[in-house]
């Protein structure tokens, strides 16, 4: 009798313990950070934009009232000034919703090597949080409200992420697993580059950085033929320039790109073969009908578009390889894993190789369709 | 107190094995394959897991030489009373010594990942008491629970490495597939430590239903893990690249955390991972833990092994908390590996020496 009692009274107990958690934090004490801006403050120091949700804007429809926070704190590095947030903020920081970190044009330029630690080890921040460098400071990025979002950092991540797919400009994966992979491997990368606008954001281009420091921008075309040579590029518009009898400006809407490239070394000369297969549909032409015969004019059509492919390839890779001095596209990788033990002789002077690298491109246009009108 | 109704059947004979098996070190199993081995990685891995399948085989054969005891009581039976109880009493240290293991790493990764202000004690002694509460209604709830979450287990770790196939590159894997051989069996003692657990058949055999304890089921029971292990080496590969592997300290959670549900379906995946590698952790905990009070009943020769299971749960908790930090315990889960290979040989010795002196006719089947 007594052992029952003493049996229901400890699971009563029981309940009491498995009814909550040691780590519970209510969701209305969170504080959801969205986004992450870091720029430069004065003496080494960093100004830590943190975007935070207002969960109330996020809940239902009704009125845009504003829907995020801004603050900025500056401190020494990246921990403090998370810190430095239970001072002023009364929730609790919470990290693990992050979809942007971005990085302030000034800051990129003196070396964003000193915060990338705390992005790496921060158990909260997930790798496929987005990255990007802002063409002036990381606050107006995450200051301005885009209209038809509840965040910019939301839209950035989505633009990256999802949009890149189909427009050939945006440069597609700039993570934190991309930053991580390639920290490693002290190989140089490229970042997405954002601009804020009054009330909206937009991304443009890429922003070059060599040893992590930023050196120059990419423009829209040149993002387009450095997505060539990497390979990660699916769907886009392209267009080409031709002499207005032949049909002036000519838009094409390739829906299936495959792109590969194999890196052959042969005597201590290294050439970068990128086969390029391109399908498409012809979206727009400034004079149709240049030619009588179809099939000559798409032939010539698409002799145009591989010129023109080519050129974008070649500027990309000309702009990375001797203006910057920089390979920012991932050849480092291919050839570790293509050429393994001539990485582990010749790794260390990837940086004088690499100059001496040469581009063989096939590229081979398609046009399948022409729309509903006669070309 | 063994009647045909206690038998356990085939599949609760491979359960028992791959869910002792596959069990904390799952989770940061990719880092300690490349950290070892450096290129030779993925045939180190799949070299550990046949060796692992050579001594469970051997373990089995062992073991249906002496259907009706556990090892405790044959090493008497075979090597004479102080060297068969010296070395009873080793192999319940070494099971002890596991189960402190298993705890102390799987309530590290949690505490660091998920439960930050959690004390450990706290996660430690939950999982432990769940474990006691199993490990007391003896080997049917062990093996029945082992049957059950098994297939979740496999399951949730094949959606990992499904889903990871997008992030998949095989040009990162290509430095892996020519490894260099000797580097490879190199490394080996550190990654067998990963394959600890087969020493269940050891000690269950008894509780098996005589034909079931068979070396197709013992090929399966192995089987899985290894082929699943292998799969996870070529994920985290193919997925970071070598040397971002190797500086991770949980590959596979990386790993989740980088799945993409298009459209933002189902954002942090890795949590529901996390859950199902909780499962996995606590078979292999009380799995352990029952070998250990098991053996532990079997040497002093009693017959009830309830009183030994209150007995020992402090034993493993105290054991637990010995460590400090992360260097020791991978230094604890270094001299654990070597002992599993130890005893692992032990069990070839005892076989070559039945063999040889034809023991067998003393049992009957």
């Amino acid at each position: 009798m007594v052992k029952k009692w003493i049996l229901i009274s400890l699971m009563s107990l029981y309940i009491i313990f498995t009814a909550g958690c040691w780590d519970r934090v209510e969701i209305e004490k969170n504080a959801f950070i969205l986004g992450l801006g870091i720029d430069s403050g004065k003496d080494d120091n960093l100004v830590i934009t943190y975007q935070v949700a207002l969960l109330e804007a996020f809940k239902g429809e009704g009125e845009k009232e504003k829907s995020t926070q801004q603050i900025s704190i500056e401190s020494d590095s990246l921990s403090e000034a998370t810190n430095t947030l239970l001072r002023r903020f009364g929730n609790t920081p919470n990290l693990s919703h992050c979809k942007l970190v971005v990085f302030g044009e000034e800051y990129a330029r003196k070396g964003i090597k000193d915060s990338l630690d705390y992005l790496f080890r921060e158990p909260n921040l997930r790798r496929i949080t987005s990255v990007c460098v802002a063409k002036g400071q990381a606050k107006e990025i995450l200051d301005s409200e885009p209209q038809m979002a509840p965040s910019s950092a939301m839209v950035i991540d989505q633009i990256i992420t999802q949009n890149s797919t189909n427009n050939s400009g945006i440069f597609p994966f700039t993570d934190i697993g991309y930053l991580h992979r390639n920290f490693i491997r002290k190989s140089d990368i490229a970042l997405v580059g954002v601009k804020a606008g009054k009330d909206n954001v937009e991304v443009l281009g890429a922003g070059i950085f060599k040893d992590y420091k930023l050196v120059g921008w990419f423009n829209d075309r040149e993002v387009t033929g450095q997505r060539f040579i990497l390979g990660e590029i699916h769907r886009g518009l392209l267009t080409a320039d031709l002499p207005d009898e032949m049909g002036g400006r000519l838009t094409l809407n390739a829906y299936n790109i495959s792109a590969h490239t194999i890196p052959k070394i042969t005597d201590r000369n290294i050439k970068i073969k990128t086969k390029v297969l391109v399908e498409g549909d012809i979206n727009e032409v400034t004079n149709p009908d240049p030619l009588t015969d179809t099939k000559a004019t798409l032939e010539y059509w698409g002799k145009a578009m591989e010129d023109d492919i080519r050129d974008a390839i070649e500027t990309a890779f000309k702009k990375g390889r001797d203006t910057f001095g920089v390979d920012c596209f991932e050849i480092d990788e291919k050839i570790e894993g293509y050429y393994p033990k001539f990485w582990n002789n010749h790794g260390k002077e990837w940086d004088e190789l690499f100059k001496t690298m040469d581009l063989d491109l096939d590229i081979q246009v398609k046009i399948r369709r022409v729309g509903l009108i006669e070309p | 107190m063994l009647n045909k109704h206690d038998r356990l059947g085939g599949i609760q004979y491979i359960a028992l094995i791959s869910s002792t098996i596959m069990g904390v070190i799952a989770i940061s199993l990719p880092n300690i394959a490349i950290e070892s081995a450096h290129e030779g990685a993925l045939l180190s891995t799949l070299m550990a897991g046949i060796l692992a399948t050579i001594f469970a085989v051997i373990m089995n054969i062992l073991g249906n030489l002496f259907p009706k005891k556990t090892i405790v009581e044959y090493l008497v039976t075979l090597l004479g009373k102080s060297l068969g109880k010296l070395l009873g009493l080793i192999l319940i240290i070494y099971f002890l010594s596991t189960t402190a293991l298993i705890l102390r790493v799987f309530s590290d990764a949690l505490k660091g990942l998920l439960l930050l202000n959690t004390p450990l004690e706290v996660i430690m002694i939950s999982m432990l008491l769940t474990a006691v509460y199993l490990c007391l209604n003896g080997i049917n709830g062990i093996a029945k629970l082992s049957e059950l979450f098994l297939p979740i287990i496999i399951l949730s770790i094949l959606l990992l490495i499904g889903l990871s196939s997008s992030n998949f590159s095989f040009v990162r894997l290509r430095p892996v597939l020519l490894p260099s051989l000797w580097q490879s069996i190199k490394s080996i003692p550190n990654l067998s430590s990963a394959f600890l657990g087969y020493e269940i058949i050891l000690m269950v055999t008894p509780f098996i239903a005589r034909k079931k304890a068979n070396i197709p089921n013992t090929l399966i029971g192995i089987g899985i893990p290894t082929v699943i292990y292998t799969l996870l080496v070529i994920m985290a590969i193919g997925a970071f690249g070598l040397k971002p592997t190797q500086q991770m300290n949980y590959p596979t959670i990386t790993l989740a955390r980088k799945i993409n549900f298009p459209g933002a379906f189902a954002e942090r995946f890795d949590i529901f991972f996390v859950l199902l590698w909780i499962l996995a952790a606590f078979t292999s905990v009380a799995n352990f833990f029952y070998m250990a009070s098991l053996s532990l009943v079997r040497l002093v020769t009693l017959r009830n092994y309830q009183p030994f299971v209150y007995f020992l749960a402090p034993i493993v908790y105290m054991l637990a908390i010995l460590p400090q930090d992360l260097p020791e315990i991978k230094m604890v889960n270094t001299y654990i590996g070597y002992l599993g290979l130890s005893i692992s040989i032990l069990a070839a010795v005892l076989l070559i020496l039945v063999l040889i002196s034809g023991k067998k006719e003393h049992e009957n089947g």
